[in-house]
């Protein structure tokens, strides 16, 4: 065999390395481990079973798709986590900038209507979310419509009870002095709120949750940080305010039904 | 079954005329910058033609002790080898440069600049990503016609430990990736961009744009073997030896070319009275043996542990020379005793 140049030994043995190294790259992590068939004597408690583990990902951050313990986060999926949010609070936030939350909650729109879906198992998954969304948000106007008719008919029983056949109602306050003012049905209904409100706090940790409207990621985006906790707490208990200014808007009604139908 | 001997010396690396990038990488502690820094002189000792840069991207940097002579982020000539430079990079205040140049002249209190300091500071290899900076300006210089700048041959880098490293090496096509975001970001948020502060922002992004074309050609070049080459270092234990072959899977990932590895601090102690190091020489011996059989295609070098600190130019010497010249316990016991003392 003729003499090898210097430059050929190395493109040869660089083959065979790779050779080697793409044939048996698992093997030869084993080998150190005693795993795999060495005559060597270095086995070692790492090669192992592993023992059983606990669930910790309530405990941590939990990772991102796609995103293993120990490596790097790729910048597609910490950009995409960026991008994604607005609309998703259950990934975590990599950046905690608020400028970026507000950004988040417009872009994907905009993301929608300018690039293709591209397919695959990402595309699936974010179909598979949307029509969830869309159910849960069935839902939760299901439970809103039959929970509304069941206030408005009591408000309504109400009334009925406290008011009709009484001709103690007036369409004015005037007579209150009279002792007409005594009638209880400002604090029966104050009652029957209150106890709605309870009821519906209770429910609604059971209620599927759906995505939180942009509007009011926008607004907290904007929002002082001293103010931002309250606003939150506002945007949370919107539903109960709702539902007393809607009792209260079926009651006035009432009132005003009854007091025409009486003059 | 090999058709010729593979030496067990760094010769090949120092006869490799068209080597431009050698990465020293391995576990900490295992003696990557004593064995850098001799890997660098004796390129400078075999090529005195040649100039010769030692770049420590480790924020932990060690170069001034191993060398017993202050660097910092310029380099700087090796007292009594004057081909051999090294530098010490810091990729903290680098980064903190970057941020000061690329929001001078803008509001403190703009929103946008919180956004983008926010952004650059929460991006994973960072610090690597600004040593990385260091060497393209390096890059750029070696380019540069202007007789008065030293035109380095190769560039030896003394890396951080491996997690580090791996993420240096991925820096390009992080970097490329990130940049594309960037674009994109920029083309979406252009009206926005432009209300606060469009100007200086466009000037940003261009630069990144810059950047995005040298590390290109930079990821180009650091996977050409016959441009770039990297050397492990481990030692004689269960641990170095597992990672060093997951270094060397995940180098060959990154198509980056691993042909050396040196193992340190070996005792060779087989005529030794000390029972201790016959007992840890035994250990020693037996990851050896497994070196020898997973790394029989590679030059597997093996150094001895000497009897005192390597430290300054003198003691480098001594002990590189066992990069080239296979250390013999036997002819060379002498040297292990004959370190100065610091």
């Amino acid at each position: 065999m003729s003499e090898l140049t210097a430059a050929e030994k190395r493109r040869l043995l660089r083959e065979r390395r790779q050779a080697k190294l793409a044939a048996t790259s698992s093997d030869r992590l084993g080998k150190i481990t005693g795993t795999v068939g060495s005559h060597l004597p270095t086995a070692s408690p790492l090669s192992a079973e592993d023992p059983p583990v606990s669930d910790i990902s309530e405990a941590t951050t939990p990772a991102i798709d796609g995103r293993s313990g120990d490596s790097e986060p790729s910048m597609d999926k910490i950009l995409e986590s960026m991008l994604s949010q607005g609309h998703n609070h259950n990934v975590p936030s990599l950046l905690p900038d608020d400028f970026m939350k507000t950004m988040s909650s417009i872009l994907p729109s905009t993301n929608d209507e300018s690039t293709e879906p591209t397919p695959g198992p990402e595309s699936n998954a974010s179909e598979h979310e949307m029509q969830l969304n869309e159910y849960n948000r069935y839902q939760l106007r299901k439970f809103r419509l039959g929970f509304t008719a069941l206030r408005f008919v009591s408000v309504l029983t109400l009334v009925y009870f406290k008011l009709v056949g009484y001709t103690l109602f007036y369409p004015s306050f005037e007579r209150l002095d009279h002792g007409y003012g005594k009638i209880d049905l400002w604090n029966w209904f104050t009652i029957l709120e209150v106890v709605f409100s309870v009821v519906y706090v209770l429910v609604y940790r059971f209620l599927p949750r759906t995505k939180e409207n942009s509007i009011f990621s926008i607004i907290e985006g904007i929002l002082p940080q001293r103010y931002r906790s309250r606003f939150e707490m506002i945007v949370k208990y919107r539903d109960v305010i709702a539902f007393w200014i809607n009792d209260l808007s079926v009651l006035i009604l009432a009132l005003g039904c009854l007091a025409w139908l009486n003059n | 079954m090999s058709d010729f001997e593979v030496e067990p010396s760094l010769k090949d690396i120092v006869t490799h005329e068209s080597l431009k990038w050698i990465f020293v990488g391995g576990k900490g502690g295992v003696g990557k910058t004593t064995t850098s820094s001799s890997i660098a002189i004796q390129l400078a000792l075999h090529n005195p033609t040649k100039n010769y840069l030692l770049i420590s991207t480790d924020p932990a940097h060690n170069l001034s002790d191993a060398f017993d002579q202050k660097f910092g982020k310029d380099a700087r000539v090796v007292d009594g080898i004057s081909n051999l430079s090294c530098m010490e990079i810091d990729p903290s205040s680098s980064l903190e440069e970057f941020i000061a140049n690329n929001g001078s002249g803008t509001d403190q209190n703009d929103p946008l600049n919180g956004m983008m300091s926010e952004v650059t500071g929460s991006i994973p290899g960072i610090d690597e990503a600004f040593s990385f900076m260091e060497v393209l300006k390096h890059i750029k210089n070696q380019k540069n016609e202007d007789s008065s700048v030293i035109k380095y041959d190769t560039i030896v880098f003394d890396t951080a430990p491996t997690g580090h490293t791996l993420r240096f090496l991925q820096l390009p096509s992080t970097l490329e990736t990130l940049l594309g975001k960037f674009n994109e970001i920029s083309g979406r948020l252009g009206p926005l961009l432009n209300m606060m502060g469009g100007d200086q922002k466009t000037e940003m992004f261009n630069k990144l744009a810059e950047i995005k074309t040298q590390v290109t050609e930079v990821n180009k070049q650091f996977q050409d073997p016959e441009l770039t080459t990297f050397i492990c270092v481990c030692i004689s234990e269960f641990l170095s030896l597992y990672e060093t072959e997951r270094l060397v899977q995940d180098l060959t990932k990154y198509h980056m070319d691993v042909n050396s590895i040196v193992v340190n601090q070996l005792l060779f102690a087989d005529d030794d009275q000390c029972k201790r190091c016959q007992s840890r020489w035994k250990m020693q011996r037996k990851y050896l043996d497994q070196m020898d059989e997973l790394y029989e295609d590679y030059h597997l070098v093996k150094m001895p542990l000497l009897g005192n600190e390597i430290r300054g130019v003198h003691n480098l010497k001594l002990f590189s020379r066992f990069l080239i010249e296979p250390y013999d316990p036997k002819a060379h016991k002498d040297v292990v005793f004959s370190l100065e003392e610091r």
